[in-house]
């Protein structure tokens, strides 16, 4: 399973890409092959703010539930509102189609805990 | 002997298990999750929803071989399991199993189980995977005379004259389960035994009975028991080197019938589905639940002129005067479903209860669920209530716009109109 090198990554499985201020956020290949058939995918209202480790919405699979977590404090500031209706791209482009939110990230040192490729590939070979 | 001491349950570090089908689990190209300390399938290629369908219209066969079978001969055998089992063991006869469940001292549920009579002296307790060690140690203790079982009686003791042995573990003496349900399974099993008086075994297999045959060339025990709500389903418990053959053999001889290997997902949609409890979810676990509120009342003897057993005082002040909740069986539909944990809500949008299981059921994404909610209220079956996404009782008058679910009340167990029709209905969504 390919891991991108073009962005970083939770130990919660999402992924981020940061672009200025701007952070774009979705969960992984492995978060959504591990869950599974993905059925239900709940996101958050733009101009929501969070903090580090709160969770922003929820996906659910035929099997399972998981809980989404900001990778870093700050705004919502647009929504993928597409997904709702076609959760099943979550499954078909983790890393493309199905980013899930934009965030003003409101503290860039929080940026430093997040993983880089190589960092997540160990991550994920220890749980599998 | 020593004095009996109080006792507490320390798990041990373990590393996962295998089952002796892994590896063919493995080659069949099964998705394979962590499950009570095993690694198990949670579904073949087919899928979840063409596994159930295969239960429900043709027959299904489950590894639950990470299910322990423990073995209890000797004298004292019935005794013994008096004691230590909730349920009325003396009733028990040869060749017949009953649901039953045993607890600590204090009251709380170490697991549910399925005793079956194999002799006169002999019986064979099934339990949970993610339980067995505990009840093997517990058991353990409770014989040798080493654990306090009654606080009001501490040096009380069991009758002893038996030994206890985990099947498992006896090679070919040993057993291990597997499951076949569903409609076909009868002729099916008819068809693999081996001789006639295999074949009148099987055909005449009562519910909850118990029989020695011999099928597709293994001698087993064959008992009409499970856990999908097939009236028509059988548990077969094999010796361990025969496992592998007798799994491919049932397998091979089904396929022009439909017959599907089945993991742990179509497991879940059809004992939810038949409304039948698990353990860590309906009973103990997150939501403390017991077997009463379970939905089975007369199974622990907690009547005043029934036998003692480990626990009776301390379960029956659990559950009186009377359980202050029941489980509802509720269905719904759509991908916006309630998960374990999402509240119940009451005509004023206060939460009453609590959702312990979910699964989705078909392609069309029908759904069912188990919840708790107080025994006050009591929505008759075809009743709609609704249910909010939402993990913590709500605030008075909180906006719960676009987290409500509607759900349909259905009877706490399926009815015989309800399970006939299954056939029918799964026949139409079976891709």
């Amino acid at each position: 399973m390919a891991i991108p090198t073009d962005r970083r990554y939770t130990k919660e499985h999402e992924w981020a890409v940061v672009d200025g201020d701007v952070m774009t956020v979705g969960i992984t290949d492995y978060a959504q092959d591990s869950l599974g058939e993905i059925v239900f995918v709940e996101l958050p209202e733009v101009g929501a703010e969070f903090s580090l480790g709160d969770t922003f919405g929820v996906v659910e699979s035929v099997k399972a539930v998981s809980d989404l977590y900001v990778p870093a404090s700050g705004k919502i500031v647009e929504v993928n509102s597409a997904l709702t209706e076609t959760p099943e791209k979550i499954n078909a482009d983790p890393y493309g189609e199905a980013w899930m939110i934009k965030l003003q990230v409101s503290d860039e040192t929080e940026l430093e805990n997040l993983l880089d490729a190589p960092a997540y590939e160990d991550l994920i070979t220890q749980e599998s | 002997m020593n004095e009996p001491r109080d006792y507490v349950y320390v798990p041990p570090e373990e590393s996962v298990r295998k089952t002796l089908l892994h590896a063919w689990h493995a080659e069949a190209g099964a998705k394979m999750v962590p499950f009570g300390g095993w690694e198990m399938p949670v579904q073949y290629p087919p899928g979840i929803f063409a596994e159930h369908a295969a239960t429900r219209t043709a027959a299904s066969l489950f590894d639950v071989s990470h299910m322990s079978c423990f073995e209890f001969a000797g004298p004292d055998a019935g005794a013994f399991l008096e004691g230590l089992l909730a349920g009325l063991v003396e009733k028990v006869a040869v060749g017949q199993a009953a649901y039953t469940a045993l607890f600590y001292p204090h009251g709380r549920t170490i697991d549910d189980a399925f005793i079956y009579r194999l002799g006169d002296v002999r019986y064979m307790l099934v339990v949970n995977a993610g339980n067995a060690r505990e009840v093997w140690v517990w058991a353990s203790a409770v014989l040798a005379g080493d654990a306090v079982i009654d606080p009001h009686q501490r040096d009380r003791r069991l009758p002893n004259n038996l030994t206890m042995r985990d099947l498992r573990d006896e090679g070919s003496k040993g057993l291990l389960d597997l499951a076949l349900q569903g409609p076909k399974s009868h002729g099916l099993l008819m068809d693999l035994a081996d001789d006639d008086a295999s074949i009148q075994t099987v055909a005449n297999l009562e519910r909850n009975r118990i029989e020695q045959a011999s099928i597709a060339g293994h001698a087993v025990y064959i008992a009409r028991t499970g856990y999908t709500g097939e009236s028509v389903g059988f548990e077969i418990f094999v010796a361990p080197p025969d496992i592998v053959d007798l799994w491919t053999s049932i397998l091979d001889a089904g396929r022009s019938l439909g017959v599907l290997p089945a993991g742990l997902g179509a497991r879940d949609a059809a004992r939810l589905e038949a409304g039948l409890p698990l353990f860590g979810h309906e009973l103990e676990g997150e939501f403390g639940g017991t077997i009463h509120e379970a939905g089975y009342p007369w199974m622990p003897k907690i009547a005043h002129d029934t036998p003692w057993f480990i626990g009776k005082a301390a379960y029956h002040s659990r559950v009186s005067p009377k359980p202050g909740r029941h489980l509802l069986r509720l269905a719904g539909r759509g991908a916006k479903t309630v998960r374990e944990g999402h509240r119940i809500l009451n005509g004023e949008g206060e939460a009453v209860g609590v959702v312990t299981s979910f699964a989705f059921l078909d392609d069309a994404k029908n759904f069912v669920v188990l919840a708790y909610t107080d025994s006050a209220f009591d929505p008759a079956p075809g009743d709609i209530v609704r249910a909010a996404r939402i993990k913590d009782d709500p605030e008075p008058g909180a906006d719960l716009s676009g987290k409500i679910v509607e759900l349909t009340v259905r009877t706490r167990f399926p009815k015989k109109v309800e399970r006939d029709g299954w056939r029918k209905l799964y026949s139409k969504s079976d891709g």
